[in-house]
Protein backbone atom coordinates (compact mmCIF):
# COMPACT_ATOMS: atom_id res chain seq x y z
CA UNK A 1 0.00 0.00 0.00
CA UNK A 2 1.00 3.38 -0.53
CA UNK A 3 2.70 5.68 1.54
CA UNK A 4 1.14 8.84 -0.02
CA UNK A 5 -2.56 8.23 0.89
CA UNK A 6 -2.03 7.57 4.58
CA UNK A 7 -4.07 10.04 5.74
CA UNK A 8 -6.89 8.42 4.01
CA UNK A 9 -5.73 5.20 5.38
CA UNK A 10 -6.07 6.57 8.69
CA UNK A 11 -9.71 7.86 8.02
CA UNK A 12 -10.30 4.53 6.84
CA UNK A 13 -9.03 2.92 10.19
CA UNK A 14 -11.60 5.10 11.81
CA UNK A 15 -13.91 3.54 10.34
CA UNK A 16 -15.22 0.47 12.28
CA UNK A 17 -12.77 -2.85 10.97
CA UNK A 18 -14.27 -5.41 12.75
CA UNK A 19 -17.41 -4.65 10.55
CA UNK A 20 -17.45 -6.61 7.52
CA UNK A 21 -17.35 -3.23 6.00
CA UNK A 22 -13.55 -3.39 6.66
CA UNK A 23 -13.63 -5.31 3.73
CA UNK A 24 -14.85 -2.90 1.51
CA UNK A 25 -12.64 -0.23 3.00
CA UNK A 26 -9.83 -2.36 2.40
CA UNK A 27 -10.84 -2.76 -1.35
CA UNK A 28 -11.58 1.01 -1.61
CA UNK A 29 -8.10 1.51 -0.24
CA UNK A 30 -6.65 -0.79 -3.13
CA UNK A 31 -8.89 0.70 -5.69
CA UNK A 32 -7.90 4.45 -4.29
CA UNK A 33 -3.96 2.84 -4.77
CA UNK A 34 -4.39 1.69 -8.12
CA UNK A 35 -6.23 4.91 -9.10
CA UNK A 36 -3.19 6.71 -8.03
CA UNK A 37 -0.88 4.43 -9.23
CA UNK A 38 -2.38 4.74 -13.08
CA UNK A 39 -2.76 8.72 -13.29
CA UNK A 40 1.40 8.84 -12.37
CA UNK A 41 1.79 6.41 -14.78
CA UNK A 42 -0.51 8.27 -17.47
CA UNK A 43 1.14 11.83 -16.75
CA UNK A 44 4.81 9.60 -17.36
CA UNK A 45 3.37 8.36 -20.73
CA UNK A 46 2.07 11.70 -22.00
CA UNK A 47 5.15 13.33 -20.78
CA UNK A 48 7.40 11.05 -22.99
CA UNK A 49 5.45 10.54 -25.81
CA UNK A 50 4.81 14.81 -25.96
CA UNK A 51 8.98 14.67 -25.80
CA UNK A 52 9.21 11.90 -28.52
CA UNK A 53 6.98 14.29 -31.09
CA UNK A 54 8.80 17.35 -30.37
CA UNK A 55 12.02 15.79 -31.20
CA UNK A 56 10.39 13.75 -33.99
CA UNK A 57 8.85 17.20 -35.27
CA UNK A 58 12.37 18.76 -34.45
CA UNK A 59 13.82 16.44 -36.78
CA UNK A 60 11.62 16.60 -39.68
CA UNK A 61 12.30 20.21 -39.69
CA UNK A 62 15.61 19.55 -39.43
CA UNK A 63 15.38 17.04 -42.42
CA UNK A 64 13.18 19.13 -44.80
CA UNK A 65 16.42 21.86 -43.82
CA UNK A 66 18.70 19.52 -45.45
CA UNK A 67 16.82 18.86 -48.33
CA UNK A 68 15.83 21.81 -49.29
CA UNK A 69 20.01 22.86 -48.97
CA UNK A 70 21.28 20.20 -50.79
CA UNK A 71 18.58 20.72 -53.39
CA UNK A 72 19.76 23.85 -53.63
CA UNK A 73 23.19 23.30 -54.12
CA UNK A 74 22.19 20.51 -56.57
CA UNK A 75 20.09 23.56 -58.56
CA UNK A 76 22.65 25.87 -58.30
CA UNK A 77 25.53 22.64 -59.71
CA UNK A 78 23.24 22.49 -62.59
CA UNK A 79 22.97 26.47 -63.53
CA UNK A 80 27.00 26.07 -63.33
CA UNK A 81 27.28 23.07 -65.44
CA UNK A 82 25.10 25.18 -68.29
CA UNK A 83 27.34 28.22 -67.89
CA UNK A 84 30.84 26.73 -68.34
CA UNK A 85 28.85 24.61 -71.31
CA UNK A 86 28.07 28.23 -72.82
CA UNK A 87 31.59 29.35 -71.56
CA UNK A 88 33.93 26.95 -73.24
CA UNK A 89 31.36 25.97 -75.98
CA UNK A 90 32.08 29.75 -77.22
CA UNK A 91 36.01 29.01 -77.45
CA UNK A 92 35.40 25.84 -79.53
CA UNK A 93 32.68 27.19 -82.08
CA UNK A 94 34.80 30.63 -82.79
CA UNK A 95 37.69 28.07 -83.24
CA UNK A 96 39.55 30.35 -81.05
CA UNK A 97 42.00 27.58 -80.36
CA UNK A 98 43.60 27.64 -83.87
CA UNK A 99 43.41 31.59 -84.14
CA UNK A 100 44.36 31.97 -80.80
CA UNK A 101 41.33 35.38 -80.35
CA UNK A 102 37.75 36.06 -79.79
CA UNK A 103 37.52 38.84 -82.54
CA UNK A 104 34.01 39.51 -83.16
CA UNK A 105 32.76 42.42 -80.33
CA UNK A 106 29.27 40.42 -79.70
CA UNK A 107 31.10 37.14 -78.89
CA UNK A 108 33.49 39.02 -76.67
CA UNK A 109 30.26 40.20 -75.23
CA UNK A 110 28.83 36.40 -74.94
CA UNK A 111 32.27 35.21 -73.13
CA UNK A 112 31.89 37.96 -70.77
CA UNK A 113 28.40 36.84 -69.69
CA UNK A 114 29.05 33.79 -69.57
CA UNK A 115 32.48 34.09 -67.28
CA UNK A 116 30.24 36.82 -65.00
CA UNK A 117 27.46 33.80 -65.17
CA UNK A 118 30.13 31.10 -63.41
CA UNK A 119 31.03 34.15 -61.64
CA UNK A 120 27.17 34.55 -60.11
CA UNK A 121 26.71 30.70 -59.96
CA UNK A 122 29.93 30.62 -57.63
CA UNK A 123 28.99 33.39 -55.28
CA UNK A 124 25.43 31.25 -54.57
CA UNK A 125 27.46 27.79 -53.93
CA UNK A 126 29.88 29.61 -51.86
CA UNK A 127 27.05 31.05 -49.88
CA UNK A 128 25.14 27.69 -49.51
CA UNK A 129 28.39 25.72 -47.77
CA UNK A 130 31.85 26.96 -47.14
CA UNK A 131 33.38 23.76 -48.28
CA UNK A 132 32.86 24.71 -51.84
CA UNK A 133 34.71 27.90 -51.66
CA UNK A 134 38.11 26.86 -52.54
CA UNK A 135 37.63 24.78 -55.45
CA UNK A 136 34.60 27.02 -56.93
CA UNK A 137 37.26 30.38 -56.42
CA UNK A 138 39.73 28.21 -58.33
CA UNK A 139 37.16 27.35 -61.15
CA UNK A 140 36.59 31.66 -61.51
CA UNK A 141 40.35 31.86 -61.94
CA UNK A 142 40.87 29.64 -64.10
CA UNK A 143 37.90 30.34 -66.39
CA UNK A 144 38.96 34.26 -66.01
CA UNK A 145 42.86 33.05 -67.58
CA UNK A 146 40.96 32.00 -70.49
CA UNK A 147 38.88 34.53 -70.76
CA UNK A 148 41.94 36.92 -70.91
CA UNK A 149 43.90 34.95 -73.18
CA UNK A 150 40.85 35.00 -75.59
CA UNK A 151 40.42 38.64 -75.50
CA UNK A 152 43.12 40.04 -75.09
CA UNK A 153 45.09 38.59 -78.41
CA UNK A 154 48.17 37.33 -79.71
CA UNK A 155 47.71 34.17 -77.15
CA UNK A 156 48.76 30.79 -79.13
CA UNK A 157 46.74 27.67 -79.46
CA UNK A 158 49.25 26.13 -77.05
CA UNK A 159 48.44 28.64 -74.62
CA UNK A 160 44.53 28.46 -74.70
CA UNK A 161 44.93 24.63 -74.53
CA UNK A 162 46.51 24.35 -71.55
CA UNK A 163 44.17 26.57 -70.10
CA UNK A 164 41.07 24.46 -71.29
CA UNK A 165 42.76 21.50 -69.81
CA UNK A 166 43.29 23.35 -66.27
CA UNK A 167 39.55 24.49 -66.23
CA UNK A 168 38.81 20.88 -67.08
CA UNK A 169 40.61 19.40 -64.43
CA UNK A 170 38.80 22.08 -61.98
CA UNK A 171 35.68 22.11 -62.88
CA UNK A 172 35.93 17.89 -62.39
CA UNK A 173 37.44 18.92 -59.21
CA UNK A 174 34.38 21.19 -58.34
CA UNK A 175 31.68 18.31 -59.53
CA UNK A 176 33.62 16.12 -56.91
CA UNK A 177 33.39 18.70 -54.03
CA UNK A 178 29.71 19.01 -54.76
CA UNK A 179 29.12 15.63 -54.86
CA UNK A 180 30.97 14.76 -51.11
CA UNK A 181 29.23 18.07 -50.06
CA UNK A 182 25.67 16.96 -50.53
CA UNK A 183 27.04 13.48 -49.07
CA UNK A 184 28.55 15.14 -45.74
CA UNK A 185 25.30 16.87 -45.63
CA UNK A 186 22.39 14.14 -45.79
CA UNK A 187 24.84 11.52 -43.87
CA UNK A 188 25.08 14.06 -41.30
CA UNK A 189 21.17 14.30 -41.04
CA UNK A 190 20.80 10.68 -41.21
CA UNK A 191 22.55 10.21 -38.54
CA UNK A 192 21.10 12.96 -36.31
CA UNK A 193 18.02 11.53 -36.83
CA UNK A 194 19.28 7.94 -36.15
CA UNK A 195 20.75 8.48 -32.67
CA UNK B 1 26.51 98.55 -84.95
CA UNK B 2 27.07 98.68 -81.28
CA UNK B 3 24.84 95.01 -81.58
CA UNK B 4 26.93 93.44 -84.10
CA UNK B 5 30.09 94.39 -81.92
CA UNK B 6 28.75 93.39 -78.64
CA UNK B 7 27.62 89.73 -80.74
CA UNK B 8 30.82 89.32 -81.87
CA UNK B 9 32.29 89.86 -78.46
CA UNK B 10 30.33 87.57 -77.34
CA UNK B 11 31.17 84.90 -79.82
CA UNK B 12 35.02 85.73 -79.05
CA UNK B 13 34.49 85.00 -75.45
CA UNK B 14 32.05 81.85 -76.15
CA UNK B 15 34.75 80.38 -78.82
CA UNK B 16 37.39 81.03 -76.05
CA UNK B 17 35.58 79.11 -73.09
CA UNK B 18 34.97 76.34 -75.64
CA UNK B 19 39.10 76.03 -76.55
CA UNK B 20 39.81 76.13 -73.26
CA UNK B 21 37.42 73.38 -72.30
CA UNK B 22 38.71 70.95 -74.84
CA UNK B 23 41.26 68.63 -73.85
CA UNK B 24 44.77 69.39 -74.74
CA UNK B 25 46.12 65.50 -74.48
CA UNK B 26 44.78 62.08 -75.86
CA UNK B 27 45.21 58.95 -74.32
CA UNK B 28 45.90 55.49 -75.71
CA UNK B 29 46.00 52.74 -73.39
CA UNK B 30 46.76 48.61 -74.47
CA UNK B 31 46.53 46.02 -72.42
CA UNK B 32 49.00 43.33 -73.45
CA UNK B 33 51.37 40.67 -71.23
CA UNK B 34 54.33 42.60 -69.40
CA UNK B 35 56.80 40.85 -70.53
CA UNK B 36 56.60 42.99 -74.19
CA UNK B 37 56.00 45.96 -72.24
CA UNK B 38 58.63 45.81 -69.93
CA UNK B 39 61.02 43.80 -72.26
CA UNK B 40 62.56 40.95 -71.68
CA UNK B 41 61.43 39.90 -68.43
CA UNK B 42 58.96 41.97 -66.94
CA UNK B 43 59.47 44.36 -63.86
CA UNK B 44 61.81 43.10 -61.76
CA UNK B 45 59.78 43.07 -58.39
CA UNK B 46 55.77 42.79 -59.23
CA UNK B 47 55.09 42.92 -56.03
CA UNK B 48 56.81 45.92 -54.53
CA UNK B 49 56.80 47.62 -58.02
CA UNK B 50 60.63 48.27 -57.78
CA UNK B 51 62.10 49.87 -60.71
CA UNK B 52 63.11 47.64 -63.62
CA UNK B 53 65.54 47.25 -66.66
CA UNK B 54 62.82 47.65 -69.27
CA UNK B 55 64.10 48.10 -72.74
CA UNK B 56 62.48 51.98 -73.39
CA UNK B 57 59.67 51.78 -75.88
CA UNK B 58 59.35 53.24 -79.57
CA UNK B 59 56.00 54.76 -80.71
CA UNK B 60 56.12 52.84 -83.86
CA UNK B 61 56.56 49.72 -81.38
CA UNK B 62 53.52 50.54 -79.57
CA UNK B 63 51.38 51.48 -82.53
CA UNK B 64 51.97 48.09 -83.89
CA UNK B 65 50.55 46.39 -80.70
CA UNK B 66 47.69 48.36 -81.19
CA UNK B 67 46.69 45.70 -83.88
CA UNK B 68 47.46 42.86 -81.63
CA UNK B 69 45.91 43.56 -78.14
CA UNK B 70 42.61 45.49 -77.13
CA UNK B 71 43.45 49.16 -76.37
CA UNK B 72 41.31 52.73 -75.93
CA UNK B 73 41.63 55.66 -77.34
CA UNK B 74 40.42 58.71 -75.21
CA UNK B 75 40.87 62.17 -74.11
CA UNK B 76 42.30 63.01 -70.91
CA UNK B 77 39.39 63.13 -68.30
CA UNK B 78 38.30 66.51 -67.56
CA UNK B 79 38.45 67.49 -63.67
CA UNK B 80 36.29 65.44 -61.35
CA UNK B 81 35.86 63.19 -63.83
CA UNK B 82 37.20 59.60 -64.84
CA UNK B 83 38.85 58.10 -67.40
CA UNK B 84 36.18 55.27 -68.79
CA UNK B 85 37.76 51.82 -69.49
CA UNK B 86 34.58 50.50 -71.58
CA UNK B 87 33.23 47.06 -71.53
CA UNK B 88 35.62 45.71 -73.72
CA UNK B 89 38.79 46.88 -71.37
CA UNK B 90 36.79 46.90 -68.39
CA UNK B 91 36.14 43.39 -68.92
CA UNK B 92 39.57 42.27 -69.17
CA UNK B 93 40.52 43.95 -66.02
CA UNK B 94 38.11 42.92 -63.65
CA UNK B 95 38.90 38.92 -65.31
CA UNK B 96 42.26 40.11 -64.36
CA UNK B 97 41.41 40.39 -60.85
CA UNK B 98 40.69 36.91 -60.58
CA UNK B 99 42.74 35.45 -62.91
CA UNK B 100 46.35 33.49 -61.42
CA UNK B 101 49.34 35.24 -62.30
CA UNK B 102 51.95 33.22 -60.51
CA UNK B 103 54.13 33.65 -63.68
CA UNK B 104 55.39 36.20 -66.11
CA UNK B 105 53.84 35.40 -69.09
CA UNK B 106 50.28 35.63 -67.71
CA UNK B 107 51.29 39.00 -66.00
CA UNK B 108 49.85 42.33 -67.84
CA UNK B 109 50.67 45.76 -67.99
CA UNK B 110 48.86 48.63 -69.35
CA UNK B 111 51.05 50.70 -71.93
CA UNK B 112 49.80 54.46 -72.30
CA UNK B 113 50.87 57.01 -74.94
CA UNK B 114 50.15 60.22 -74.07
CA UNK B 115 49.55 62.29 -77.01
CA UNK B 116 49.88 66.29 -77.07
CA UNK B 117 48.21 68.55 -79.63
CA UNK B 118 51.42 69.51 -80.17
CA UNK B 119 55.46 69.28 -80.22
CA UNK B 120 57.23 71.05 -77.17
CA UNK B 121 60.05 70.24 -74.78
CA UNK B 122 58.90 69.52 -71.45
CA UNK B 123 59.68 67.87 -68.76
CA UNK B 124 56.40 65.59 -67.30
CA UNK B 125 56.19 63.77 -64.05
CA UNK B 126 52.97 60.90 -63.74
CA UNK B 127 52.27 60.00 -60.06
CA UNK B 128 50.14 56.90 -59.05
CA UNK B 129 48.37 57.62 -55.80
CA UNK B 130 45.89 55.62 -54.25
CA UNK B 131 42.91 57.13 -52.71
CA UNK B 132 41.79 54.09 -51.03
CA UNK B 133 43.62 54.35 -47.36
CA UNK B 134 41.60 51.85 -45.44
CA UNK B 135 44.12 48.41 -44.92
CA UNK B 136 46.73 48.11 -46.36
CA UNK B 137 47.83 49.13 -49.68
CA UNK B 138 47.67 47.05 -52.78
CA UNK B 139 50.21 47.98 -54.65
CA UNK B 140 52.81 50.93 -54.21
CA UNK B 141 52.61 54.82 -54.74
CA UNK B 142 54.77 55.69 -57.54
CA UNK B 143 56.48 58.53 -59.38
CA UNK B 144 57.55 57.69 -63.17
CA UNK B 145 59.67 60.74 -64.66
CA UNK B 146 60.37 61.47 -68.68
CA UNK B 147 60.88 64.62 -71.01
CA UNK B 148 59.92 65.69 -74.38
CA UNK B 149 62.37 66.94 -76.49
CA UNK B 150 60.50 68.75 -79.45
CA UNK B 151 57.86 65.64 -79.10
CA UNK B 152 53.87 65.02 -79.11
CA UNK B 153 54.07 61.46 -76.93
CA UNK B 154 55.05 60.43 -74.02
CA UNK B 155 54.99 56.54 -73.19
CA UNK B 156 54.24 55.18 -69.89
CA UNK B 157 53.88 51.38 -68.39
CA UNK B 158 52.55 50.07 -65.28
CA UNK B 159 50.55 46.82 -64.13
CA UNK B 160 48.09 46.38 -65.21
CA UNK B 161 45.67 45.93 -62.26
CA UNK B 162 46.21 49.39 -61.21
CA UNK B 163 43.80 50.72 -63.28
CA UNK B 164 40.58 48.63 -62.01
CA UNK B 165 38.52 51.33 -60.64
CA UNK B 166 38.24 49.53 -57.32
CA UNK B 167 41.56 50.31 -55.95
CA UNK B 168 40.60 53.80 -56.51
CA UNK B 169 44.20 54.98 -58.02
CA UNK B 170 44.64 58.60 -59.14
CA UNK B 171 47.18 59.47 -61.80
CA UNK B 172 48.64 63.23 -61.41
CA UNK B 173 50.26 64.20 -64.77
CA UNK B 174 52.40 67.47 -64.24
CA UNK B 175 54.23 68.87 -67.64
CA UNK B 176 54.64 72.30 -68.58
CA UNK B 177 53.35 73.94 -65.56
CA UNK B 178 49.81 72.30 -65.54
CA UNK B 179 48.50 69.51 -63.98
CA UNK B 180 45.99 66.98 -64.65
CA UNK B 181 43.92 64.27 -61.90
CA UNK B 182 42.13 61.39 -63.13
CA UNK B 183 40.83 57.89 -61.70
CA UNK B 184 39.26 55.15 -63.98
CA UNK B 185 35.61 54.22 -64.33
CA UNK B 186 34.23 50.79 -65.74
Amino acid sequence: MGIWHRPLREWMNGLNTTDPQSIKGKLLINLIDKLVLGVLAAIVVFCVQNEYMENKKFKEIAFEKTKIQTELIATRQKELAQAVDDFIGLIFDKDVLSSGQLKDEADQDKLRTSLKKIRVTVFYLQTLNEKLNKQSQKLVNDASAIYIAAISGAANDKEIEDKLNTLQISYGDLLEEVRQTIRDVMKREYEGSHS
Amino acid sequence: MKKISLFLFLMGIYSLSLAQESPDISLTLIFMPEKYACNPDGYADYIKGEASGCVPLTINQVEKWKRAYVFIKTEIPSPDSNLSLGNRLFGLLDAYRTAPINTADDRKSIVVIFDWKSARTTDVRLTRKIMNTTGRLPFPEMTWEGRLQEERRWIHHERADAFLPIHRVTWILESGGRTWEFGTAP
